[in-house]
């Protein structure tokens, strides 16, 4: 752990945030400022490994080529010891994934807003010779103020060393590629757009356009396939907001929006399509031409003044006014910055809003702390075991961020727990099986045995199909499979078995000893149960039996006990080769008397001292004649 | 069988984490990936647990198939139980011989081939994402030479709690020569090179070659290959 170390005399390492392939990252605390940053570190032991240095130090250099809001922006590069490190900003926050996992999806207007920051994060790094390549919700950080950061650049390039089909780096990465990617083709600035267009499109309807079980089967219908229509799993989405998407999706770059500016000036009118009709005719009638002449492109935008609402609100109560010179004003500077072609919604307008708390409120009493806000409010239902249905279980964003009147507050209210029907997954393969039943918020309980049935098949359950069972049940699933064979490990020493039973899974019983006078023998396994090339399930015991050595010499002695008032223990050991060779080890029952004759062995012979302790202290020596 | 074999850190890599196994009736190479210690790890312990599965048996594949099992989950097991090993795998090359015949147990991007009469071909499917691109007719051999994806392999050792294994049976022709190798080498020289090597020089010489080769041609990654040959038949 390098928690504590000081970089630079100026970033304290504080916690370990996460790794990657080849890097591990801290958020650490710039001593100079007091900010949190992230630090990344190559892991030293890429140190002498080419390949990966030139790619962090490409990184390196990709980053430093860039500084814009809407990039997780690279602050100061080093090396401290052994260590080479990158320092970025840091965001404290979810990724774009986290989100679209807990909301389901999201709205249009919320989707739009997101895109066009990640459009405006392309835009500044394709004008820097910097194609992304890994665009996806992973890489999208959404700071807790609600701040959008797309991060790892570069990265995309380096994802190939070390890549297993398993990773959700990989199989994550197909779902975003674009067909150019997929088949390994020269990739563009308009590879990105095809990325972008992925992720506007899970976050409009929850899920990738194309889903398939292995990585190839995604990439083949990124190639081929056309997705299905938005409309299909969100059918409130505007068309208009569709037609953007979609054309993202073109299968062919050049059908593409040739620059992420030009879409996101496509989404923004899109949305303009959208504003409700009461908006668009206040807008219509208070934003009057000579306010937004058609503009060239050069010309500097006009300032929109809160004071343009201003003359159809004589009639109206203060507090309204304050809303429709908001409603009137956004959409002004919202016509200026499009006519201007020119991304980027952080004006400043008088509409600015915080986000209440209302987490652990009713439905009832968040709705209408949302309205007094000016906010939408915008829910999804989850079950949940222990909060009760109706109150609200999570916000974003979270409270007290800054939002505009108009935005949504996306909230997730508690259904309740909930219990769900037992599916029949009897014949499915184990993956099947798990992915249907934990889907449905049951857990697993896996019973493997030996079996003719293709290996991972489900051959029972428990409980049965049928019948209603509350989320968290767990279910037992008997699979085949898991068998393995027992090893021939006879006349292996004790450690070499031992070894060779774990590496086919299996596990040592208590081991049986017996004698014998061979000494090459001793300490060798004589015989095992079950024999090798036995079928069992994994980690199924395995007895031993090893050989030690006879003792060839025997003797008796004599021990004479009175009775005592409690229980004693009783040792007889024989002194032998300087040291005691153990013999006997008893409890003595504090009433119990009498002689009792004791047999003592050695492998030398003649006369030895045999000791008797009582309770740990010496009772008697006695000579014996050992033959 | 007449065997050679040969490993090489390469010139770019920080380690080697290919091993190759040479034992009684089996030849095997494995590459490893995951992480410094984990790639190591995975192909070492994998050809391990393969060997002493099988003991002394005969040819036989449902014990293959257990013997992948065995390697399989003994692997994913270390990989949870062991923070610095998380997420390793690999591949799994195996030639298992009695006197007749030939299993070849097959896991990965490693490859088996085999030269007869001077025809180098090769035995084993990649389980890789372009190879399935190019079997499915998605790109050609040649883009999948340049495919920034190419490192990308769809099945692997020690991975899942399961792994499938590709288990075929060839006989053993006289003159054959089975060639066993990590990406290392088949990424890095031709195969029409590697045939011509195989046919025109005696096996040292030809590993030496090989290696050579692979090295000269960039050596980025772990080089690692068995070379065994059924002997001819003696005409008494």
């Amino acid at each position: 752990m390098m928690k504590g170390m000081v970089f630079a005399e100026r970033y304290k390492l504080e916690e370990f945030i996460g790794q990657g392939g080849m890097s591990l990252v801290y958020r650490a605390v710039d001593i100079r400022t007091g900010h949190s940053v992230a630090v990344k570190i190559l892991k030293s032991e890429y140190n002498s490994d080419k390949e990966f240095l030139e790619r962090f130090q490409r990184e390196a250099q990709a980053a430093s080529l860039m500084s814009h809001h809407n990039i997780v922006n690279l602050l100061d590069v080093g090396v401290e010891g052994e260590y080479r490190y990158l320092v970025l900003e840091y965001v404290s926050g979810n990724t774009l994934k986290d989100i679209i996992r807990q909301r389901g999806r999201l709205n249009a207007a919320t989707a739009i807003q997101v895109s066009v920051r990640i459009l405006s994060a392309l835009q500044h790094a394709h004008d820097n010779g910097i194609i992304h390549r890994d665009i996806k919700p992973q890489n999208v950080l959404i700071h807790s103020d609600g701040h959008v950061k797309v991060a790892d650049f570069g990265i995309a390039r380096m994802t190939n060393a070390f890549t297993i089909s398993k990773g959700d780096t990989v199989v994550g990465s197909v779902h975003y590629s674009s067909p150019e990617q997929a088949t390994g083709s020269v990739v563009e600035a308009t590879s990105d757009i095809y990325s972008a267009g992925v992720v506007m499109y899970e976050m409009l309807t929850g899920r990738v356009p194309f889903v398939g079980d292995t990585p190839v089967s995604v990439a083949m219908q990124h190639i081929n396939d056309v997705p299905p229509h938005i409309h299909e799993f969100a059918p409130e989405t505007p068309p208009a907001v569709v037609a953007v998407v979609m054309k993202a999706l073109a299968k062919a770059p050049v059908d593409r929006y040739q620059s992420a500016r030009e879409m996101a000036d496509a989404l923004l009118r899109a949305k303009e399509g959208k504003v409700d009709p009461d908006a668009a005719v206040l807008t219509a009638q208070t934003y009057s031409p000579p306010a937004a002449p058609p503009v060239k492109k050069n010309d500097i935008p006009p300032q929109p003044r809160s004071h343009s609402g201003g003359r159809s609100s004589k009639r109206m109560s203060r507090k309204k006014l304050r809303t429709i010179i908001a409603t009137v004003s956004i959409s002004a500077a919202l016509l200026a910055l499009l006519v201007l072609g020119v991304i980027g919604i952080y004006t400043n307008v008088l509409n600015s809003t915080v986000a209440p708390d209302v987490v652990g409120m009713t439905r009832e009493e968040g709705m209408a702390q949302a309205k007094r806000m000016g906010l939408n409010w915008q829910e999804k239902g989850l079950n949940h075991a222990t909060i009760p249905a109706g109150q609200v279980i999570d916000q974003l964003p979270e409270a007290e961020a800054d939002m505009r009147k108009g935005d949504s507050l996306l909230v997730t209210v508690s259904l309740g727990p909930q219990s769900n029907a037992m599916p029949s997954v009897t014949g499915m393969n184990y993956e099947e099986a798990t992915t249907s039943l934990q889907g449905l918020g049951f857990s697993i309980v896996l019973i493997r045995t030996t079996s003719t049935e293709p290996l991972g098949r489900v051959l029972a359950q428990n409980p049965q199909a049928g019948g209603s069972y509350a989320i968290g049940q767990s279910v037992e699933l008997t699979i085949s499979g898991g068998s393995t064979l027992v090893p021939d490990v006879a006349g292996k020493t004790l450690d070499e078995a031992t070894a060779l039973l774990k590496d086919s899974s299996l596990t040592m019983a208590e081991p049986q000893y017996q004698e014998v006078l061979d000494a090459q023998q001793v300490g060798k396994v004589m015989a095992q149960e079950p024999i090798a090339g036995t079928l069992v399930v994994m980690d199924a015991p395995v007895t031993l039996t090893i050989a030690k050595a006879a003792k060839q010499f025997k003797a008796e002695t004599l021990v004479e006990l009175t009775a005592a008032d409690h229980d004693r223990e009783l040792l007889v050991v024989l002194m032998e080769n300087g040291g005691e060779a153990e013999q006997y080890r008893s409890m003595y029952a504090a009433g119990q008397s009498g002689p009792m004759i004791i047999p003592v062995s050695s492998d030398q012979s003649g006369p030895m001292i045999c000791r008797i302790y009582l309770d740990g202290k010496i009772f008697a020596e006695i000579e014996v004649n050992l033959q | 069988m007449r065997v050679c074999h040969r490993t090489h850190q390469g010139l770019v890599r920080a380690s080697n984490q290919d091993h190759v196994l040479v034992e009684g009736s089996l030849y095997g190479v494995a590459d490893g990936m995951g992480g410094h210690r984990g790639g190591e790890t995975a192909s070492r312990v994998a050809l391990q647990v393969f060997r002493n599965a099988i003991g002394q048996r005969k040819p036989d594949v449902q014990a293959a198939q257990m013997a992948v099992e065995a390697a399989n989950r003994r692997v994913y097991d270390m990989s949870s139980r062991d923070e610095n090993l998380r997420g390793m795998g690999t591949t799994l090359s195996v030639l298992w011989e009695d006197e007749e015949r030939l299993l070849i147990v097959h896991v990965g991007d490693s490859r088996v081939y085999r030269l007869r009469e001077g025809s180098l071909q090769q035995i084993t499917d990649d389980h890789s994402f372009v190879a399935e691109l190019v079997r499915n007719h998605v790109i050609t051999e040649e883009m999948a030479k340049t495919h920034p994806n190419r490192n990308i392999i769809t099945r692997a050792v020690g991975v899942d709690p399961f792994v499938q294994a590709d288990v075929l049976e060839k006989e053993k022709n006289p003159g054959d020569i089975w060639l066993l190798c990590s990406d290392g080498l088949h990424g890095m020289v031709e195969d029409a090179e590697i045939q011509e090597i195989l046919t025109t020089m005696d096996l040292d010489a030809a590993a030496e070659r090989l290696m050579e080769r692979a090295l000269e041609n960039g050596g980025v990654d772990n080089i690692t290959f068995v070379i065994a040959q059924v002997p001819e038949v003696s005409d008494k």
